[in-house]
């Protein structure tokens, strides 16, 4: 899935800490939504319990990361990539 | 995008999933939960206000950061107009929703940040105020709603923060690591941080050397995980959920003040968002500054805003029984006025009597002897001004029956005959209920405690008062001489 988000410095920690420290998604509550959660070179690998379509990880990443204080934005480059799957 | 509208506002609540308990249950969406629902709305009606021509001076600043146009709310006040705006959207905010400005702790948080953050940078060649003035700026352009959260739950008062049996009754340092740290602890009386983007967090008082792990100053996201928001729960809560129409409510929209226990459970906060960690000898100033701006917007304002509409309803209600030309109702209604503007007038002085703070900051805060006697004055006179309103209303007030049974079919025509007088029973009950709201509910306790209890102002007014002066002044008219 494609989607580009902006926020201030940090917040790529912030939601890093969340999937690895906290195993959780910011603005998802219920337990066990991150079937696998890894940092990658230049990034992260967010792979997602359950079967779900592009427009649901794409919902659901726009949930995160509105919760995280990041919105949808355009125009620079990536610094960080996030890698979102499901797992079925 | 500078101003947001309200409707963006709403539909950025959408996306808001902060963990919120309340009245037994978990929220699953704030606009779906009635109670949670009332903070959200009151927060929309603010967005309202700053797109409203009528009140753009009021409302929307000019960002010292981007010299663009900004929400008030995030506005750090640079000379005395910010500071007289500032105390007038206080007023305009509380007329209009009759409960809390939620961004209003979070203003008077970020101007005393701005202000302390500068100081830190000059004496210890820190780089806080550029980080600051990062998220600031960050949060002007996309118009945040930011709440504050000052008050730890503190724990057994007789003990300093690092001797508490339980640790977590202060905001803490758990871990500090490359990128941020880890807080735990927990927050209390909080307004509004269940339906705002942000929270900034400031140290609950003064702390001593070897406090070091609870100095910390920080902006939250509200979404982060491991924060938990516990929201309070009373009687205005439980006939909110009961009710089959908002419109049976004192205040029907925008509720009561709804606060929330907040509560860390190791929250991650990355350094970008970290404006204090540590230095415990400016968090006394840190708090202080905020208390000052506070006290003149909080005391001298809002609650003026809050008894304009006690007063308002308290005329109604004396036209609506007949009795607003008896010499004593007018008379009482006279010293609910001058209680209140008394405040008010105190207000507009610390705003006028403001100055930089410190000198070469930029940063203006109100003069801090008005700003304690606004609060002090409206906190003994809300009382007074709750009692008059009581007074005139009448039992009604506390004795009337339920709205909606006017209309049933058996009772309504009894009830109609019962209390219409020189309205309509309608009419009558309509007020008596909005003046129960104002004088039965939270608003006694909460105007008193709200920016401080009373014995901080007389504290502080006790230190700012140059009684030798007095003194002086005194004997010299009574040719007294000096010893």
């Amino acid at each position: 899935m494609l989607g580009s988000y902006r926020g201030l410095g940090g917040t790529f920690a912030s939601f890093t800490y969340s999937c690895l420290d906290k195993k959780a998604i910011p603005g998802f509550h219920e337990k066990g939504l991150i079937a696998e959660a890894k940092l990658t070179e230049g990034g992260m690998l967010l792979v997602l319990s359950g079967k779900r379509t592009e427009t649901e990880l794409r919902e659901i990443m726009d949930i995160a990361f509105e919760n995280i204080g990041a919105f949808p934005g355009i125009g620079a480059e990536a610094k960080y990539i996030i890698d979102v799957k499901s797992k079925e | 995008m500078a101003l947001k509208t309200s409707k963006e506002y709403l539909e950025s609540v959408k996306k808001l999933a902060p963990r919120v308990y309340c009245g037994g249950k978990w929220v699953k969406g704030l606009l779906n939960n009635k109670i949670t629902r009332s903070m959200v709305m009151a927060n929309a009606a603010i967005y309202d206000l700053a797109e409203d021509p009528k009140y753009k001076d009021i409302m929307v600043a000019t960002s010292h950061l981007t010299g663009e146009p900004i929400n008030r709310n995030l506005n750090v006040a640079r000379n005395i107009h910010d500071l007289d705006m500032r105390q007038e959207m206080a007023l305009l905010t509380s007329q209009t929703v009759g409960t809390c400005n939620y961004r209003c702790v979070g203003c008077d948080a970020l101007n005393s940040l701005a202000s302390t953050t500068w100081e830190m940078d000059r004496d210890l060649k820190t780089k806080y105020n550029e980080r600051f003035n990062k998220w600031l700026a960050f949060a002007q352009a996309n118009d945040l709603a930011v709440s504050g959260a000052i008050t730890d739950a503190k724990g057994d008062r007789k003990k300093r923060p690092s001797q508490q049996d339980e640790p977590d009754t202060f905001i803490h340092l758990v871990e500090k690591r490359d990128d941020g740290i880890v807080v735990r602890g927990i927050k209390v009386s909080q307004s509004g941080a269940i339906g705002s983007h942000e929270t900034l967090v400031l140290p609950g008082g003064a702390l001593r050397e070897g406090e070091e792990a609870f100095a910390l100053s920080f902006a939250v996201q509200n979404g982060a995980p491991g924060l938990t928001y516990i929201c309070q729960y009373n009687a205005y809560s439980a006939e909110r959920e009961a009710c089959e129409e908002e419109a049976e409510i004192g205040n029907p929209v925008f509720g009561q003040r709804e606060t929330s226990t907040m509560v860390f459970d190791n929250v991650f906060i990355p350094w970008e968002r970290v404006f204090l960690f540590g230095e415990t000898k400016y968090c006394g100033r840190l708090v202080s500054r905020f208390a000052k701006a506070h006290r003149m917007n909080c005391g001298g304002a809002c609650k003026v805003g809050f008894a304009d509409l006690i007063i308002g309803g308290t005329v109604l209600a004396a036209e609506y029984t007949g009795v607003d030309k008896v010499p004593h109702i007018q008379e009482k209604i006279i010293d609910m006025v001058r209680l209140s503007e008394t405040s008010h007038a105190c207000a507009i002085a610390a705003a006028m009597r403001g100055r930089e703070e410190p000198k070469g900051s930029g940063v203006f805060l109100p003069d801090d002897l008005f700003g304690n006697a606004a609060k002090l004055n409206i906190a003994h006179g809300f009382w007074e001004i709750m009692k008059n309103a009581g007074d005139i209303g009448g039992g009604l007030v506390v004795t009337m029956p339920r709205l909606k049974d006017l209309e049933d079919p058996e009772v309504g025509p009894m009830l109609k005959k019962a209390f219409a007088a020189a309205a309509p029973a309608d009419k009558r009950l309509k007020v008596a209920k909005f003046l129960q709201h104002w004088t039965s509910g939270l608003h006694g306790t909460g105007t008193w405690h709200g920016a401080g209890a009373p014995q901080t102002q007389r504290f502080m007014i006790s230190v700012l008062t140059d009684f030798d002066a007095k003194k002086k002044m005194a004997k010299k008219l009574m040719g007294m001489k000096e010893e």
